[in-house]
């Protein structure tokens, strides 16, 4: 293999590398292994140091938060890459000094998880169903309360100026009686203001007072 | 002197009850005070010509007056506010004032045309005194009851008086006093005291309010009586009130019965409100801007019962020149 053909095939791999998925992953990557060791590196020194205190729970909570927007975002970075991942295959090319960095090659060849991270996944995947959360029943309580919730109120909402009791009263035969004799009553109370008030228009408080200033 | 700040609303009747509660509650007072006065307007008769001179003050202006006393016959009493005064139904018979031997204080009032501009409250200053009038009958010279009689009948028949009422005059000219609302009256007072005879004789008859008030240059052009209630809220007076007029047209009255009938100002019933607040002279002006905004609150606070609004200027310019 000469060196010329060497320099051929390392271009065409270079080519065919998914070079911008694999630079977005590796950032975040590079965050998420930044904010780890931030915290390991804090919850060591408490350790090292018995007199020194751990950090505060707030900011625990505000890293593990950072931590887990930034493995969220790692994950969605995978899932949309994940067919031109599936289909590379990564090898070390002729020109890498393969014997002295044995260890290196075999850790980036490494295609399955190790068998500690293996046993990680299950432990957490069995833990995940050893809390069974009934997450649809949490749905189902929450739609019956919102029903629940919009039947009291229509039960509580009032229309009109009656209870049930004079809604009836008001429809039954001396119900109507009343209501006749009250729309009489209301007739001839119009009728008295009317003659109350007379058919001019009222007079205009200006004017009043014009009278009440000149007498005019 | 005093100024006055005032807002003017008026409310139907029907909402009288309404509105008196609602009153009653805001102001805590639980029986408002009655308001019955009565009124006559007066216009000087003597026209003032100052001459006019450069560098001296020309705007000199002559006022309507003013004269305000009680009113506190059975009439008034009998009077109630929240039932309303029909024409031909009900019957408002007044008093004549005269007759009697009373005491009277009367209040004349000059008010100066409200402030100009675009106020929040109307502005007004005014002037008041108080006289206090002890009627007596007295016995006159028969020149003075033969002069005066005279054309007090001739009036009495101008406005179609009845004879009783020509003959109270010729017995008494003080106490119809209620009858000279008429145009032709003003002008004999003024013939009378050109008269040195008469002016003499005026002296002699100083007893009576009339007499007092020509002697004092003015002569009356008309009256009125105001019946209603009145509420304090903090230094705000709020008045609720009826006017009533003379009625000439009610032929119904016997020939016995001096009494005067009286009709509304306003046949509709309306009743007019007077919001106002009145501060002696020399107020700061601090205090009376705090006035106005009182005011202004309490429009703000009574709007959905009655609307409070600025009365026009115009309507309340008593200069004797102007003739709106």
């Amino acid at each position: 293999m000469n060196k010329a053909e060497t320099n051929g095939n390392a271009a065409a791999a270079s080519a065919s590398i998914p070079v911008d998925s694999l630079e977005l992953i590796r950032n975040r990557l590079h965050q998420v292994h930044q904010s780890l060791r931030k915290l390991a590196d804090q919850i060591n020194y408490s350790n090292r140091n018995p007199k020194a205190k751990l950090p505060g729970y707030l900011s625990l909570h505000g890293q593990f938060q950072v931590l887990i927007t930034q493995l969220h975002s790692l994950a969605s970075h995978l899932e949309l890459n994940s067919d031109i991942l599936r289909t590379t295959n990564a090898f070390p090319l002729p020109s890498f000094p393969t014997t002295q960095q044995e260890g290196l090659v075999t850790t980036l060849l490494r295609k399955k998880p190790l068998p500690e991270v293996d046993e990680w996944i299950d432990a957490a995947i069995a833990e995940c169903n050893l809390f069974n959360i009934p997450l649809l029943k949490d749905d189902e309580l929450a739609e019956w309360c919102y029903a629940k919730a919009k039947q009291l109120e229509s039960d509580f909402v009032f229309d009109g100026f009656y209870t049930e009791k004079q809604q009836l009263y008001l429809e039954s035969e001396e119900g109507v009686a009343e209501t006749e004799r009250k729309k009489e009553e209301t007739a001839a109370k119009e009728e008295r203001e009317k003659s109350i008030v007379g058919t001019g228009e009222p007079m205009k408080p200006n004017s009043i007072l014009k009278f009440m200033t000149k007498g005019l | 002197m005093g100024h006055q700040l005032l807002l003017c609303s008026s409310i139907p009747h029907k909402k009288y009850a309404q509105t008196v509660s609602t009153l009653e509650a805001l102001t805590g007072l639980q029986k408002p005070q009655d308001i019955a006065t009565y009124t006559i307007i007066t216009k000087p008769h003597n026209v003032f010509k100052p001459k006019v001179e450069a560098g001296k003050v020309n705007q000199i202006e002559q006022y309507y007056m003013k004269c305000t006393t009680t009113w506190d016959d059975k009439a008034s009493a009998s009077l109630d506010m929240a039932s309303p005064v029909i024409t031909g139904q009900s019957e408002v018979k007044v008093e004549r004032l005269f007759t009697g031997e009373k005491k009277k204080q009367w209040t004349f009032h000059i008010a100066d045309i409200p402030n100009a501009g675009k106020n929040a409250v109307s502005a007004q200053n005014f002037y008041e005194s108080t006289m206090v009038h002890y009627h007596t009958r007295g016995t006159k010279p028969i020149t003075s009851s033969e002069k005066k009689p005279e054309s007090q009948q001739e009036n009495a028949d101008e406005i179609g008086a009845s004879d009783s009422i020509a003959q109270e005059g010729k017995a008494d000219n003080d106490d119809d006093l209620m009858v000279v609302d008429d145009p032709a009256a003003e002008s004999q007072p003024t013939v009378e005291k050109e008269s040195p005879v008469s002016a003499a004789n005026a002296a002699e008859l100083k007893d009576s309010f009339l007499q007092f008030l020509e002697d004092l240059g003015y002569d009356v052009i008309n009256q009125y009586w105001v019946k209603g209630i009145r509420f304090f809220h903090g230094d705000i007076v709020i008045e609720i009130f009826k006017v009533f007029i003379r009625d000439d047209s009610d032929t119904s009255r016997s020939e016995n019965d001096t009494r005067i009938p009286l009709k509304l100002l306003d046949e509709t019933n309306t009743f007019q409100i007077k919001t106002y607040i009145t501060y002696p002279k020399g107020t700061n002006v601090d205090t009376i801007t705090k006035g106005s905004k009182d005011l202004t609150h309490l429009k703000g606070t009574l709007n959905n019962l009655f609307e409070l609004e600025v009365p026009d200027r115009m309507f309340l310019d008593s200069r004797v020149s102007r003739t709106i």
